[in-house]
């Protein structure tokens, strides 16, 4: 079952990856789904990334002052932000939101025929539906993490300011002294990838749903659950690879 | 020659034998209606005829070509010449009226002309004037009308009707048999899904009745009235449905 679903995945991302090859992506749905899934996610993407900074910065920037190392904790706090805390807590996000309300909406046509009734019309679903869902997920994700990094190195930096009596200065100097370029570039990578999983699991259940309004929620929940466990993997895949030889320039 | 057939086909859901050795034919220009009560496999026939589903056994010809041998693009235009009335509608129902009907039109019409075929497919079906209205807002006699309209925005050669008159009140449902002959006449290759049997005499040149996922009887309406088969008859005389 668990195989036949990573079967079925992988089929669709051929067809998806063979649309976007031939041009085939429809604009103006692409457009109202980055809207959908995009947009309208970026207040609780800042609200999380936000918190997430804070409290990073509340434990770290306590610990680093104890032994008078106040300059490191902008430097910590920026390579979990940058690194793992911005892309994989939007990912989570677009998981929550995108992709649960993907794959209530594909699955929802499914049971209603409406997919069924798209082929009868010549009109291919995978071109109609999931490829325009599929580029705003992976486009949108990666702008999101951007959006996490600024709240988040603002939340921490606010805390060490505020709480600690780290100098905000100083602990942007400390972040913008030790993050490079590849540490961001690395970040949004992955958070392009973590933005397909998103949308390909969420069609994927969706195309897979039977069984009317009860078989919908269950599309749903599932969706969010292995797209969240798939991303949680995925990045702990990716890290090791792209930060294999990475040491932290002290 | 046969615009559709199917040959011994055998349609199965895991251990649910829903179709048996079924094989029908269509004639180019006629009415054949498949007539059969709830459950024995009506939908299911015309989903194999434009290749939503796949026979397990056996083979579905449409348009003189074996389906499962179809690619993907000849598939799309054998779909494009076989308008489907879904039972249910399956209106989409995150578009107006307007762009449900147009929807098969996108690719093969410019935003005017699909504007235009829009226009006549919904005043064809008595509802002019609707397109801004989401489907939502209409009654299930009017939505029926609608996805009428949209399977014959292409101008299909074949049309599949699932129950195209089922619930609706006898005004309505007179002008949708009206609709059915119209095409006819244009030339137009029907199969209509009922089992009602006042409509199937209405509009039928020929007729297949369909029990438990097998075909028991196939000819004129005036031959199966007069057939001696029991089942047929009790299905004739109300026994089931
Ligand atoms: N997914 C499925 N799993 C198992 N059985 C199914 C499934 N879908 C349909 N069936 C069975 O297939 C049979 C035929 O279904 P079909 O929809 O073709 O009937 P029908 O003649 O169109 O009925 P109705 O007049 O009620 O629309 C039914 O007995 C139904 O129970
Ligand atoms: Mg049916």
């Amino acid at each position: 079952m668990a195989l036949e679903r990573v079967g079925r995945q992988v089929v669709l991302l051929t067809q998806i990856v063979g649309h976007i090859l031939g041009g085939g992506v429809d604009r103006g749905v692409t457009l109202t789904q980055m809207v959908n899934l995009g947009f309208n996610s970026i207040p609780i993407v800042l609200i999380v990334a936000g918190f997430a900074g804070m409290v990073f910065a509340l434990h770290t920037t306590r610990e680093f002052a104890r032994f008078g190392a106040t300059a490191l904790a902008g430097q910590v706090l920026g390579i979990a932000m940058v690194r793992e805390l911005s892309p994989v807590l939007t990912g989570i996000v677009m998981a929550a939101r995108g992709g649960s309300a993907i794959a209530a909406e594909v699955g929802a046509m499914q049971v209603t025929e409406q997919v069924d009734a798209m082929r009868a019309l010549a009109v291919d679903p995978v071109e109609y539906l999931v490829v325009p869902r599929f580029v705003s997920c992976t486009l949108m994700t990666p702008l999101l993490t951007i959006f996490a990094n600024v709240l988040g190195l603002l939340g921490g930096c606010f805390v060490a300011a505020c709480q600690v009596g780290v100098s905000g200065r100083a602990f942007l100097e400390s972040v913008n002294y030790f993050l490079s370029v590849g540490d961001l570039v690395a970040g949004i990578l992955k958070a392009l990838i973590f933005g397909g999983i998103v949308a390909l699991i969420g069609c994927s259940r969706g195309f897979m749903t039977e069984g009317g309004a009860a078989g919908v929620g269950e599309s749903t929940t599932g969706s969010v659950v292995s797209a969240i466990i798939t991303i949680f993997a995925v990045n702990y895949f990716l890290s090791t690879v792209i930060f294999h030889d990475s040491v932290v320039a002290w | 020659m046969a615009i559709i057939e199917l040959r011994g086909v055998d349609y199965t859901i895991g251990d649910a034998r829903i179709l048996r050795n079924v094989s029908l034919k269509v004639e180019e220009g006629e009415v054949l209606v498949i007539l059969g009560p709830s459950g024995s496999g009506k939908s299911t026939i015309l989903r194999l005829m434009n290749g939503l589903l796949q026979p397990t056994r056996g083979q579905v010809f449409n348009g003189g070509r074996d389906i499962s041998e179809l690619s993907d693009d000849e598939l799309k235009d054998v779909r494009r010449q076989t308008g489907f009335l879904f039972q249910s509608g399956a209106l989409f129902d995150s578009l107006t009226v307007g762009a449900n009907v147009g929807f098969g039109l996108r690719k093969v019409a410019n935003r005017q002309q699909a504007g235009e075929i829009v226009a006549d497919q919904l005043r064809l079906v008595g509802l002019a004037g609707t397109e801004e209205m989401m489907p939502a807002e209409l009654s299930g006699g009017m939505r029926k009308r609608v996805a009428l309209a949209r399977a014959l925005a292409l101008s299909p050669r074949i049309m599949l009707y699932d129950e195209p008159t089922t619930g609706l009140d006898p005004k309505t449902s007179a002008g949708i048999i009206q609709l059915i002959l119209k095409q006819q006449q244009r030339g137009v290759t029907s199969v209509v899904v009922t089992h009602e049997l006042v409509y199937a005499r209405q509009v039928a040149d020929r007729v297949a009745v369909l029990l438990d996922g097998r075909v028991v009887a196939q000819g004129s309406p005036e031959h199966l009235l007069a057939s001696p088969d029991p089942m047929v008859q009790q299905f004739l005389a109300g026994g089931w449905g």
